[in-house]
């Protein structure tokens, strides 16, 4: 499947990276090198948002708001606004097959797939279906 | 150094020696016979760097980190569907 310059970034690897104590907090900064060095474009979609500001918000960590607000200033995030859900997308069908992922994680996948676009993941059941489906669909 | 000059030829070129001198970022030596009598020292310019933007966003994070450091133990980012969502 072609890819294009655009990667979308999964909560995983944003908390990793915000996370300091997060055992995947150096591999998170690896991610951003390479995005660097090659020249990536870095799409986050407002699930995700909604993800990670209630994770954040609900654990009440110190001045959440802030991170928050450098991925939504658009410096280097794009923030991916439109979904429109329907009972025959990909991402339905995966909520409802899938046990071991989630809707979000779903969409993820579907906006990936659709798109030529690549997913960054941290989490394995995700990215081990999304592998899949890329191997399927290529 | 970029190169020596006679005086006489430093004050007939002198726009394009300045020139030379400050694009290389080299000195000039200006000489009257085989004597050394005076150098233009052009001034340093600065190159501006323009930082990528991943890097600003990394030193971002990093100065946020710094007054705020988010400590939630190693597993957070494995744990964010358990969390929100229940067991996975």
């Amino acid at each position: 499947m072609a890819k294009n310059k655009y990667r979308l970034i999964d909560s995983s690897v944003v908390m990793a990276l915000f996370n300091l104590e997060d055992s995947q907090h150096e591999k998170a900064l690896e991610v951003f090198q390479i995005i660097k060095k090659e020249k990536l474009r870095v799409k986050i979609s407002c699930i995700t948002m909604i993800e990670l500001v209630s994770l954040m918000k609900y654990r009440k960590i110190n001045h959440w708001q802030k991170y928050a607000e450098k991925l939504l200033n658009g410096s280097l995030f794009y923030v991916d606004n439109a979904y429109f859900l329907d009972p025959n997308d990909l991402s339905w069908k995966l909520t409802l097959k899938e046990e071991n992922i989630g809707m979000v994680d779903s969409i993820e996948i579907e906006h990936c797939l659709q798109n030529g676009e690549e997913l960054i993941t941290f989490d394995k059941k995700q990215e081990a279906i999304y592998q899949r489906l890329v191997e399927k669909f290529s | 150094m970029l190169d020596n000059v006679s005086v006489s030829s430093f004050r007939n070129n002198i726009f394009n020696i300045i020139d030379l001198a400050t694009k290389h970022q080299k000195q000039i030596g200006v000489t009257k016979g085989k004597k050394v009598i005076g150098w233009f020292v052009p001034n340093t310019i600065k190159v501006a760097t323009k930082k990528d933007k991943v890097d600003i966003f990394l030193d971002e994070i990093e100065n946020l980190q710094k007054k705020y450091p988010i400590r939630e133990g190693k597993n957070l980012s494995e744990n964010i569907d358990k969390i929100l969502y229940g067991k996975k």
